[in-house]
C-alpha cells in the first residue's frame, strides 16, 4: 500500500492536485498514494484536533488521540466505502477511539487549556458577557474558558460528545448519529439532558 | 429581544472554537505523526506487509504468477544424465555447418545418444564461447 514517499520527511503534496475533493483523495490513498492521505490528513487535522480538545478537555490528549486516529485511519483507508463524508469517518474512529480510552481511564486527568486565538476577546458573546457582569474582557476569557471546560468534563462521555459534535462543531443530529452509531432520536435525547446539566453549571453566566 | 438561556449557552460554547493551537504546534505535530505512522508500520512487519499485498490490486498478478511457478515446476521434464559428461575434451564428430550470415553459429552435431536426447555444442565464432545444448527427439 506504501510508496516510497512513506520514507521521506513531509512535504507538500506535489503529486496530488490541491483541488481534489476528499473522495477523489481516498481513491488515491487506498490505491496506495501516501501524498492522497497526507492531503486528506492536512485538510481534516485542524477540526480533527479541536473536536477532540474539546472532547477531552487536555490538550495533551487530544494531540496523541489525534495522530493515533489519523494513523488507524490510514492503515484502515480500504475499509472507507465511501457512502459517508470522509471526514465522518475520520470522526467516527477519532470519537470512538477517544470514548475507549476514557473508558480505560488512560487520559490525563485535568485540563490542560489549549491557546485562545487574538478574536476571542472581541467575540459577541464575550462582550455581552463582560458588559452584563461588568468585568474585565481579559480575566472574564481565563474565566470562562476554566468554567466551560470544566462543566463539559463533568458530563458524562456520550452526553460530552453529542455536546461537542452538535454546538462547537455544528453537526446536523444525523451525521452526529452516524459518528456515534446510534439513531438521531438518541442524539437529540443526549443533547437535551446535556444543555440542561450544562445551564446548571454555567447558570452564573447565562443569567440575563 | 434577549436570547435566553438556551441561545446564550450555545454562544458560549461556540466560543469554544476559538480555542485553536499555533503553526509551532502544527510543525511538532507533523512531525510526531510521521515517526508514529512510520513505528506502526515497522511493527507490522513482514507479514503485514505480505497480507496487504495479498489483499491488495495485485493480487490477481501475484496469484497467476504462482500458478506459472507451480506448472513450471511440475511440468519441467527430468534433467537428462551424464550431460556433463556428454562434453569430452577430444571427440570425433561430425561437422555439419550451414550457410547463413557471417557471424551465425555454426552447428556441430556433437552425439546422439540412445536416451533420445541430441547433445548440440554450438560454438561462437571468435569468442572461444560455446553453447551445449540437449534436444530431445
Amino acid at each position: 500500500m506504501v510508496d516510497g514517499a512513506l520514507l521521506s520527511r513531509p512535504g507538500p503534496a506535489a503529486e496530488v492536485p490541491a483541488e481534489w475533493e476528499d473522495g477523489a483523495l481516498a481513491t488515491a490513498a487506498q490505491a496506495g498514494s501516501v501524498a492522497a492521505f497526507d492531503a486528506l490528513a492536512r485538510r481534516h487535522r485542524a477540526r480533527l484536533m479541536g473536536m477532540l480538545y474539546h472532547l477531552t478537555g487536555n490538550r495533551e490528549d487530544a494531540a496523541d488521540l489525534c495522530q493515533d486516529a489519523l494513523i488507524r485511519a490510514f492503515c484502515h483507508i480500504r475499509s472507507f466505502g465511501g457512502r459517508s463524508q470522509f471526514y465522518t469517518w475520520l470522526y467516527r474512529i477519532a470519537v470512538n477511539l477517544a470514548l475507549e480510552q476514557m473508558r480505560r481511564g488512560r487520559l490525563r486527568r485535568f485540563c490542560s487549556l489549549e491557546r485562545l486565538a487574538a478574536a476571542a476577546e472581541s467575540d459577541g458573546a464575550v462582550l455581552a458577557l463582560a458588559s452584563r457582569l461588568k468585568t474585565d474582557r481579559a480575566l472574564l476569557m481565563k474565566e470562562l474558558q476554566q468554567q466551560i471546560n470544566g462543566a463539559l468534563q463533568a458530563l458524562p462521555p456520550k452526553q460530552r460528545a453529542v455536546v461537542v459534535l452538535a454546538e462547537v462543531e455544528g453537526l446536523p443530529a444525523g451525521e452526529i448519529g452516524q459518528i456515534l452509531g446510534c439513531s438521531e432520536g438518541t442524539v437529540r435525547s443526549r443533547l437535551h439532558y446535556a444543555r440542561e446539566r450544562l445551564k446548571e453549571l454555567l447558570h452564573h453566566y447565562l443569567e440575563g | 429581544m434577549e436570547p435566553d438561556a438556551d441561545e446564550r449557552l450555545g454562544q458560549l460554547l461556540r466560543w469554544k472554537r476559538w480555542e485553536q493551537p499555533d503553526a509551532a504546534f502544527w510543525e511538532r505535530f507533523d512531525a510526531t505523526f510521521q515517526e508514529k505512522r512510520l513505528r506502526s508500520l515497522a511493527r507490522e512487519g513482514w507479514g503485514g506487509w505480505l497480507l496487504r499485498l495479498l489483499r491488495g490490486p495485485g493480487r490477481p498478478a501475484l496469484a497467476a504468477a504462482g500458478l506459472l511457478c507451480a506448472v513450471t515446476l511440475l511440468t519441467l521434464p527430468p534433467r537428462p544424465e551424464g550431460i556433463a559428461a556428454a562434453v569430452p575434451r577430444e571427440t570425433e564428430f561430425l561437422l555439419l555447418t550451414q550457410e547463413g550470415p557471417a557471424g551465425a553459429v555454426e552447428e556441430e552435431i556433437f552425439d546422439e545418444g540412445d536416451d533420445g536426447f541430441c547433445y548440440v555444442s554450438q560454438a561462437v565464432p571468435w569468442t572461444g564461447a560455446a553453447v551445449l545444448s540437449a534436444y530431445h527427439f
